[in-house]
């Protein structure tokens, strides 16, 4: 027989090692239970957050999952997501390659400042806010990457990089690529561009590879926010208008990223071939279009 | 949805972690609570700071509150997965490696702790925490974090030092 009391006298770091061993031994249940019933309950929650969006509901392929757990309790979901299944058509992701949109229960679109204020579920009470940065090159308090010039963008990003071509805009006035490859070009607001929902920025034109998971770049609308199809140049889009929402996307190295040193307002959103591209302006539906045609 | 995307991406670990906070029977509930919660608060999210430990905070008390309010003995009843080793020689008395007679032993005695030093174990060793995320997740300062994890560590070597009798086999 063992005598477990060698394990009481083990180094420190030895019987720290035994209890780690202990815990990757331990017979813990499948997670495969887990999704069904969840995934019913959260489109649930999805629904009572969010507001439907009338219209989306032929677009979209519902997917709806069966509860496979027969508790009453997955019963009793199974049939609110029936009844609710109209209602929480806009709760379903329906997506651009690299970019998926829901409208989902969306953050509270507090200044950052603000984010001090303790919450139950904000398990961070030491942490302070991230202070803003006033000064530097238009984007540079955005969280975009690393600045570059436009030709090291066009070198380093894995699609070729487009600009509008339309003179009254002219070149950005700063390129941003991060560690993706997602390329940012920012220009400062100005007559004929206002100002954004971000101080001193009147349009911000994103690209993204397509070759990023389904998942990686994903969109929360708040509650409030609309979408709506629309044509680019023949290309299938979305205007994303009436308030501000936030993006989510999953690092390098697979931790979702809430991407929100600021909340993103009026934006339309498209894909030509495996890429995404977002432009933000305050320039209204219309003229963003025009000017996303004049990407070359 | 793309939350799902997430809980995909975290079910394993919130289940582990719900399992190890209350093991005997709730962790599914837990766990299935925790993420509609999380889900809920989405917007008290933090910004910029990791998803994980936020998520399994919310997770553990979730898989705490089914403990209290069951009213069980708040023992963890951990169990050990079938033995990967079968036949294996006792190990020498410096080794970090268990063999079954130990790993029941072990996981006896840790269920016999009080809750505090039970949980600060399984989540620095069970679901391998560093100190901030362990601190993060129950919810106390990372300096608390250390000095329960010193004593508990101290109240499980008396523990198996008193020991003696064999372990149940089962």
């Amino acid at each position: 027989m063992a005598d477990v009391r060698r394990l009481a006298q083990l180094p420190d770091a030895a019987f720290e090692d035994v209890l780690r061993e202990l815990g990757r031994g331990l017979d813990v249940p499948s997670v495969s239970a887990v999704d069904p019933a969840l995934g019913a309950r959260l489109r649930i929650e999805a629904a009572r957050l969010g507001p439907p969006s009338p219209g989306l509901a032929g677009r979209l392929g519902l997917g709806w999952p069966t509860p496979a757990r027969p508790l009453r309790r997955s019963l009793v979901l199974a049939i609110a997501a029936i009844l609710v299944v109209a209602a929480v058509a806009g709760a379903i992701g329906f997506g651009l390659p690299g970019l998926r949109i829901i409208i989902g229960p969306g953050p509270t679109p507090t200044p950052i400042a603000s984010e001090s204020a303790p919450s139950s579920a904000s398990p961070s009470p030491g942490a302070s806010p991230t202070p803003i940065p006033t000064a530097g090159p238009p984007g540079s308090t955005l969280g975009l990457g690393r600045q570059v010039t436009l030709a090291e963008a066009t070198a380093e990003a894995p699609f070729p990089v487009t600009v509008p071509t339309d003179p009254a805009i002219g070149p950005a006035d700063t390129v941003w690529i991060d560690g993706v490859g997602r390329v940012t070009l920012v220009w400062a607001a100005r007559p004929g561009l206002p100002s954004t929902t971000e101080p001193g920025i009147g349009l911000i034109v994103s690209e993204l590879p397509g070759s990023i998971e389904p998942d990686y770049f994903q969109k929360l609308l708040n509650a409030g926010t609309t979408m709506e199809a629309v044509d680019v140049g023949g290309a299938a889009g979305y205007w994303i208008s009436g308030g501000p929402h936030e993006f989510i996307y999953v690092d390098p190295s697979g931790q979702p990223v809430f991407e929100t040193r600021r909340l993103v307002g009026d934006t339309l959103a498209w894909s030509v071939g495996p890429i995404t591209y977002r432009l933000e302006s305050d320039l209204g539906r219309d003229e963003s279009i025009r000017l996303a045609e004049t990407l070359r | 949805m793309a939350y799902e995307s997430l809980v995909r991406r975290y079910q394993d670990a919130a289940v582990r972690t719900a399992y190890v906070i209350a093991p005997d029977g709730d962790a599914e509930d837990a766990v299935q609570e925790g993420f509609v919660k999380a889900y809920r608060a989405l917007g008290r999210f933090r910004r910029g700071s990791p998803f994980r430990p936020w998520l399994l905070r919310i997770v553990a008390n979730e898989a705490r509150n089914r403990r209290r309010s069951a009213g069980r003995r708040a023992g963890l009843a951990l169990r050990a997965a079938e033995d990967r080793r079968p036949g294996d020689a006792a190990p020498s008395p410096e080794s970090a490696v268990l063999d079954r007679e130990e790993r029941a032993w072990l996981l006896r005695a840790i269920n016999d702790l009080a809750d505090p030093d039970r949980e600060v174990i399984a989540a620095r060793y069970f679901l391998e925490l560093n100190e901030a995320e362990t601190a993060q997740i129950l919810g106390v300062p990372r300096g608390t974090v250390k000095s329960r994890l010193s004593r508990a560590l101290g109240r499980l070597r008396d523990r198996l030092s008193a020991t003696n009798g064999a372990p149940s086999r089962g």
